[in-house]
């Protein structure tokens, strides 16, 4: 099973709204992945154990794993392509 | 008014999750959802409440010792802006101020005196929080809600003026910060920008916020954070060896523990604010409007969390240093970024700049945070919330220290008169913006 860390600024705000959205997806299309709400600071100094990050914010340049923008999810807008980029992660 | 009471007594963790669960079916949520989403916020108001106690219990008493051992006066401790929020939500003028929020923002889209559509209703706890402060100074109920209408009309223009920065500065499209923590000091940052181009030498000192967050790196951690504020609180406050690793501990827990109690309120409050967004989008197709979000989305650039980290020990220093500060910077040290986040686009990223402005703003945030503690401490006592034994009261940076604490609880003393004053030039900002957007608009018209 993939591991994704779902980040924001705080750990508690936008990847909150990030969560729920990803989590109604995954329901709807029966996929597996462990998902892990936190914040960037807090996962910085333990990247292996994720394969990949969705981050509500931009991230700075000492994450070295793959990172989506789940901007899409908090405005509803490039909603689709977002989640096409989630599930091509999902395989990669 | 007997029955009115009534109510009030259920308790905030009761209240909450009825109006939550009613201004959901007013949204047109399916019953079941907006039931599920009230209960939620109930739970997370109640988880909130448990980690409060735990802070209360573990840092009440060092910081008692601490102020005995010292002689220092910080006697009143900052709980965080969780706790600031929760309280704000559960007096009865806060528990209005999403409706209002959203009434206010609806009307001001259609006159056109605001672009921007505040879809994070959970952020309408600021003006929650000022509206229950002058509600409890004054014992007005009218003056806490209109309070509260004004700082709703406020947060929605400094959101439009600041949206143009949030766009080219951190790449948000479409997207501003109606977030009345951050875009305050926004207004603040403009005349420092100039003063600092202004001083020869200075105007040409770089800082590259990267190197720093490097090397303070794991101090940026939540839970390492909380241990190490509990371990030198432990020290000061004359612990034990055993004492003191409790203490660094139980911090490190409420560190920990506390946003993820705000993340369950949050989740209840999702399907609502969807629900509201949905609704004015479909009212207004063609309007282009700017979507209101969470400055959170700024916290993570890597210049606040530099900044914010220097400026961690700043806030303790100055907390002891300033004459007639009562307040024991705690919880919202890690808030920090939300304070400076939106000066950030203004000083370009310069680090160094940033931390002298967050030095004067949080420097005066103490004295505002001072002055709002008892009227915080009261509105705490009446949602029915525990807190330190050792300490006399609690206040906290966010928004306890924000500059339109102060305007408000200023024009909150002075009535009505002072109050609809603020809302009659807020507005007159939004005419004025709105008519020069106009001619902007229609001069790329002629060309």
């Amino acid at each position: 099973m993939k591991r994704v860390a779902v980040c924001c600024g705080t750990g508690a705000a936008t990847s909150t709204i990030a969560m729920s959205k990803l989590k109604a997806y995954i329901q709807e299309n029966g996929l597996k992945v462990h998902l892990t709400q936190s914040r960037i600071p807090d996962i910085t100094n333990r990247q292996s154990d994720f394969d990949f990050i969705v981050s509500t914010i931009a991230v700075p340049p000492s994450i070295k794993i793959k990172t989506l923008n789940a901007l899409p999810l908090l405005t509803n807008m490039g909603k689709d392509k977002f989640f096409a980029e989630f599930e091509a992660a999902l395989k990669e | 008014m007997e029955f009115l009471q009534k109510v009030v007594d259920l308790g905030a963790f009761v209240l909450l999750p009825i109006i939550i669960f009613l201004f959901g079916l007013v949204l047109r949520t399916k019953p079941g959802t907006a039931f599920r989403a009230g209960l939620t916020v109930g739970i997370g108001f109640i988880g909130i409440n448990v980690i409060i106690q735990l802070l209360s219990s573990s840092l009440g008493p060092a910081a008692q010792a601490m102020v005995q051992r010292f002689g220092s006066n910080l006697s009143v401790i900052d709980v965080g802006w969780p706790a600031a929020a929760a309280i704000s939500f559960g007096t009865s003028v806060g528990a209005l101020a999403i409706p209002i929020g959203l009434g206010v923002n609806i009307i001001l889209l259609i006159f056109g005196l605001t672009k921007t559509l505040n879809v994070d209703l959970w952020n309408l706890w600021h003006a929650a929080f000022t509206g229950s402060l002058v509600f409890m100074m004054t014992n007005d109920f009218g003056l806490g809600v209109l309070t509260t209408l004004v700082h709703t009309i406020l947060i929605l223009v400094l959101s439009d003026l600041t949206a143009p920065h949030v766009e080219k500065y951190f790449g948000y499209p479409k997207i501003a910060f109606p977030h009345a923590t951050a875009t305050p000091y926004y207004l603040f940052a403009i005349p420092l920008e100039k003063l600092f181009n202004s001083i020869p030498g200075f105007r040409n000192l770089k800082a590259d916020p990267e190197a720093i967050q490097n090397r303070l790196g794991v101090f940026g951690e939540t839970a390492v954070l909380g241990l190490i504020l509990g371990v030198m609180i432990g020290i000061l406050a004359g612990y034990d060896l055993k004492g003191v690793s409790q203490l660094g501990v139980q911090t490190a827990a409420v560190m920990m523990l506390l946003p993820r109690m705000v993340s369950i309120l949050m989740e209840g409050l999702l399907p609502i604010s969807e629900a509201a967004s949905e609704l004015v989008k479909s009212k207004f197709p063609h309007r282009d409007v700017y979507i209101g979000m969470d400055a959170a989305l700024a916290v993570g650039h890597p210049a606040v969390i530099a900044s914010s980290l220097l400026l961690i020990p700043i806030t303790l220093g100055l907390a002891v240093l300033i004459p007639g500060n009562t307040v024991l910077p705690f919880a919202d040290l890690a808030t920090i970024p939300f304070m400076i986040c939106l000066m950030v686009p203004i000083f370009r990223g310069n680090v160094i700049r940033i931390v002298l402005a967050g030095t004067i703003a949080i420097g005066v945030g103490l004295m505002i945070a001072t002055y709002a503690a008892p009227m915080i401490t009261a509105a705490a006592k009446t949602v029915g919330f525990q807190f330190p034994d050792g300490a006399s009261g609690i206040s906290s940076l966010v928004d306890g220290a924000v500059p339109t604490t102060a305007l408000f609880l200023f024009a909150g003393k002075y009535g009505y008169i002072a109050v609809g004053l603020i809302g009659l030039l807020t507005l007159a900002m939004a005419f004025y913006i709105k008519n020069r957007d106009k001619k902007l608009v229609a001069s790329q018209g002629n060309e």
